[in-house]
């Protein structure tokens, strides 16, 4: 629906896709109490016929001691299946595809989609659930343990995205759903409350992960920034393995940026995840040449870092997540 | 024209859901050896969504490692090997990296045909999405019905239903009523069709579907009420693993072109190698392999080979599904210190968020190698469920029957160097009988060398015996249950250099004699009158030259099968008993 070069709006339709056929599967003879190798007979509209909801499609009777109808319960197209049975085909309406962020369209997807080029801030999230949804992001600074409490979510953050430091209150994602609050971005919750989420179909984003983690001050610091601001928080595809994301158009990049893959070194800033210290933000201090061998006597690559009260912990390679790279 | 020498340099690689692992093989003094290894995590989902980046990233840490050029200034592989010893003669791979297959099954009788089908699609590793039963007046064509085929179509369809010789009007229908429900659905999106019914129908239904889907039809997985044959639809599966969903990996077609054999799935050249170790062993062996996504079970025995590849069973992205699975109790149970159900839960969702993590406390290791158990026994217990037909009094207690040797690998086993939590978990999922030998996959290198087979089997026997059997040791497990503390067994080791040890051994106990790797020594075992040590007789005795390893002879006297605890506290009591006996030091909680 668009070009390259084109400009768009967030609201603007990019890509439509024509749906399947809805199918319905009506076993006439049954309707009708006749075997099935006669139902044919019974037929009011051919093979191929097009009918409306409510047609008649078949009727059997027998003297004055019976008369059975079976109409047609949707639009559609009729074909015969078998054993008594027909399939109506009933086309759906196209599906239509938004850009959900202004910006520039670099490259067209023949069959999928398209590349959007805009300026935003962007927070990739380790789960989300697979809704997606749009709103100004409002920042809840939950009770002194920072939890997001129940009475914290209420009408008034309708149409919100709200960012919490974490949740484990159930209530509080029903109170979301119902108040149709448009997102809840948090450091961790209980996995139970994760899978609420994708029941409900409320758009979540969790950036430590399940348990009891809170968010970073500094992860949390980047989103004051941007508080009030619109965003979009896209969901996590199953299908491809994209994680949930939160962006801001047109943001300036804050001073926290996650940087998605690249080598760790001396200086660089970077959150633990595993061990001992797992959730802890701290500076890394020195990046070994060759493996260490760690409590548990594997020889593993990775580096040293300085968290918490100036401790010296070494974290293996996949067990850092660099969140900003050296000065 | 110059003969074409045999290649004899070869990159094996092995592109898992989780990691790539790589290694560089070649010939040292004649003999094929594993030069050096790498691994770097999988590239197959968004935003990378190309095999090859991942697998590129491997051979850069190989080069650094091997300290030899493997890839040209393009950053392509330089193939065949140059006189300067750049690169390798040619590449070998396999993948377990893809989904599995989502299948639907569509059969005669819900209980006995569909069941059969269905332990089957489990065992090959794939998703059974719906079972949709046809029998006599039931009319399953609803609408959910048509959503799981049409709107979420399968990759599969296995029709099954029927004894031979039953009736072939049903299935005939049933094939007509699909022929018709994706006759306008375009053909690359059609699913394939795999019938194992009865073998009258085997060519009407051919007939009316082979024009509409892509049409393999295999051995009833019923042919009579009273014999199940799984095998065929087994391997067709695997088959169409390769050929469907394998093909479909982001940057598959540029490692086919590379690579100088078709890319095999893991599953299928771990079978080949599984197989090569039971004809190599009297009373066979069983291979059991925990993965990221997918946990493998495999018995080789008496030239048979029986297998199960269960899918989102695992301990690194499919962590949340196995907890799912089995439930939060069937990992605590193994755990040394108690954890709250909640607490297992957000454990496994975090460690499927970050499956590239590495345990780096004790507490995160015997996480992990609880959720081995598990899921080992869900893969076991898939092999067991194949009604094989093994001795009536081991099948009563859900136990496999005896074989000499049991080769463990995969992630949380293979990359351990903890040889006591390998040993304990395997002992506690597999729980085998008698004589065994344990050995491990340290190095990633069984399903390389099951491809690597296929082009030059000399090569791959010559570096399975040489680089890719760690011993763990010896394990002499008897059978049978006795009161806690009585005397299990009496063992006396014979060491080469003259030293005899003698040792009695408490039920319920574990116990470790020192056997170095490179070593044997000869072991006479007496048991209980009430014990059998893999002899077939209660309370005879016996003896055997055994083989060291890295924990040398453990004896695992808790009986089997092995006897649930009375309390929490001692269970706990127990598991830190055992692990302080394969070297742990539990001891209070830390």
């Amino acid at each position: 629906m668009v070009k390259e070069g084109q400009l768009v709006a967030a609201d603007t339709v990019v890509a439509r896709a024509e749906a399947r056929d809805q199918l319905r599967v009506l076993d006439v003879a049954e309707g009708l109490g006749v075997a099935p190798a006669r139902m044919t007979r019974h037929l009011r509209v051919k093979p191929g016929d097009s009918v409306a909801e409510g047609d008649l499609i078949a009727e059997a009777s027998k003297w004055w001691l019976w008369h059975r109808r079976v109409m047609a319960p949707v639009d559609g197209r009729l074909q015969l299946l078998h054993g008594g049975l027909v399939l109506l085909r009933t086309p759906r309406p196209a599906e239509e595809l938004t850009a959900d962020v202004p910006g520039l369209v670099q490259q067209v997807h023949p069959d999928r989609g398209v590349t959007i080029v805009t300026s935003a801030a962007h927070l990739r999230g380790s789960w989300g659930s697979s809704a997606h949804g749009t709103g100004p992001l409002t920042l809840v600074h939950g009770d002194e343990d920072a939890w997001l409490a129940p009475g914290q979510v209420g009408p008034r953050q309708r149409g919100a995205i709200l960012v919490a430091k974490r949740v484990r209150d159930p209530e509080v994602i029903l109170r979301a759903a119902a108040c149709l609050v448009r997102g809840l971005v948090v450091g961790s919750m209980p996995q139970p409350l994760a899978r609420q989420c994708e029941e409900l179909g409320l758009p979540a984003l969790v950036t430590e992960g399940f348990g009891e983690t809170p968010m970073p001050d500094i992860v949390l610091d980047g989103l004051r920034e941007f508080r009030q601001k619109g965003a979009v928080l896209f969901g996590a595809e199953a299908r491809t393995g994209l994680r949930a994301e939160l962006v801001i158009p047109r943001a300036r990049i804050p001073r926290s940026a996650l940087v998605p893959y690249c080598q760790v070194s001396v200086g660089a800033i970077v959150r633990v995840t595993a061990g001992q210290h797992r959730g802890a933000i701290g500076l890394v201090s020195e990046v070994p040449t060759g493996p260490v061998r760690t409590g548990l006597g594997d020889w593993v690559e990775g580096v040293f870092v300085r968290v918490g009260r100036g401790e010296r912990v070494f974290a293996a390679l996949s067990n850092v997540q660099v969140l900003v790279s050296e000065p | 024209m110059a003969a074409q020498t045999a290649p004899q340099s070869y990159i094996a690689v092995d592109i898992g859901s989780t990691m790539t692992h790589i290694a560089l093989v070649d010939e040292v003094e004649g003999v094929s050896r594993m030069v050096a290894t790498a691994e770097s995590p999988t590239t197959v989902r968004e935003p990378e969504a190309d095999i090859t980046l991942g697998l590129r990233r491997a051979v850069r840490r190989l080069q650094d490692v091997a300290q030899r050029t493997l890839l040209d200034s393009s950053g392509a592989l330089v193939i065949p090997e140059r006189v300067s010893g750049a690169g390798v003669d040619a590449m070998v791979a396999v993948s377990s990296a893809a989904p599995p297959l989502r299948c639907v099954i569509v059969g005669m009788a819900e209980r006995q045909s569909v069941e059969s089908a269905t332990r089957a699609c489990q065992a090959a590793g794939a998703h059974t999405v719906a079972r949709l039963p046809l029998a006599g007046r039931l009319r399953e064509w609803s609408d959910e019905t048509i959503e799981a085929l049409i709107l979420h179509p399968p990759e599969v369809i296995v029709m099954v239903g029927g004894v031979d010789a039953g009736p072939v009007e049903p299935l005939l229908e049933a094939a007509r009523v699909l022929a018709i429900l994706y006759e306008e659905t375009p053909s690359e999106m059609r699913p394939s069709v795999i019938f194992a019914g009865n073998l009258e129908a085997r060519r009407p239904v051919a007939k009316e579907l082979s024009p509409v889907f892509r049409f393999r039809a295999v051995d009833n997985v019923r042919p009579s009420a009273q014999v199940e044959s799984l095998g065929e639809l087994q391997a067709e599966l695997v088959a169409a693993y390769e050929e469907v969903a394998l093909t479909r990996l982001p940057g598959y077609g540029a490692l086919e072109e590379v690579c100088g054999a078709p890319i095999l799935g893991s599953q299928r050249a771990l079978g080949l190698l599984v197989q090569l170790l039971g004809s190599q062993e009297s009373q066979g062996a069983v291979a059991v392999d925990v993965g990221g996504t997918r946990t493998f079970a495999g018995v080789a025995k008496n030239s048979q080979f029986h297998w199960a590849a269960v899918a989102d069973v695992g301990t690194g992205a499919a962590a949340s599904s196995l907890v799912e699975r089995v439930g939060p109790q069937a990992i605590g149970r193994w755990l040394p210190e108690p954890l709250a159900e909640d607490e297992i839960l957000d454990r496994a969702g975090s460690i499927a968020l970050r499956p590239h993590g590495i345990p780096q406390s004790f507490d995160e290791l015997f996480f992990l190698h609880a959720m081995a158990r598990a899921s080992l026994s869900v893969a076991v217990g898939a092999v067991r469920d194949q009604r094989l037909g093994w001795d009536v009094r081991e099948n009563a207690r859900r136990l496999l029957p005896r074989f000499d040797l049991i080769a463990a690998r995969g992630g949380v086993l293979g990359h351990s160097a903890q040889d006591g939590a390998v040993m304990l978990t395997c002992l506690d999922a597999v729980q085998p009988i008698g004589l065994n030998r344990l050995i491990i996959d340290r190095h990633s290198l069984w399903p390389q060398i099951g491809a690597l087979a296929q082009v030059s089997p000399i090569a791959a026997v010559q570096l399975l015996q040489h680089d890719a059997m760690h011993p763990a040791g010896t394990i002499i497990a008897p059978v049978g249950i006795l009161r806690d503390g009585q005397r299990a067994l009496r063992i006396v080791v014979h060491h080469d250099d003259g030293r005899v040890v003698e040792r009695d051994v408490g039920f319920g106990e574990i116990v470790r004699l020192p056997l170095a790797q490179g070593s044997r020594a000869d072991i006479e075992v007496y048991p209980h009158r009430r014990l059998d040590i893999g002899t077939g007789r209660k309370g005879q005795g016996g003896r055997a030259r055994v083989a060291g390893g890295g924990l040398g002879i453990v004896v695992d006297a808790r009986g089997r099968p092995i006897p649930s605890a009375d309390s929490t506290d001692h269970r706990l009591a127990r598991m830190r008993s055992w692990l302080g006996a394969l070297g742990f030091d539990v001891g209070s909680p830390h």
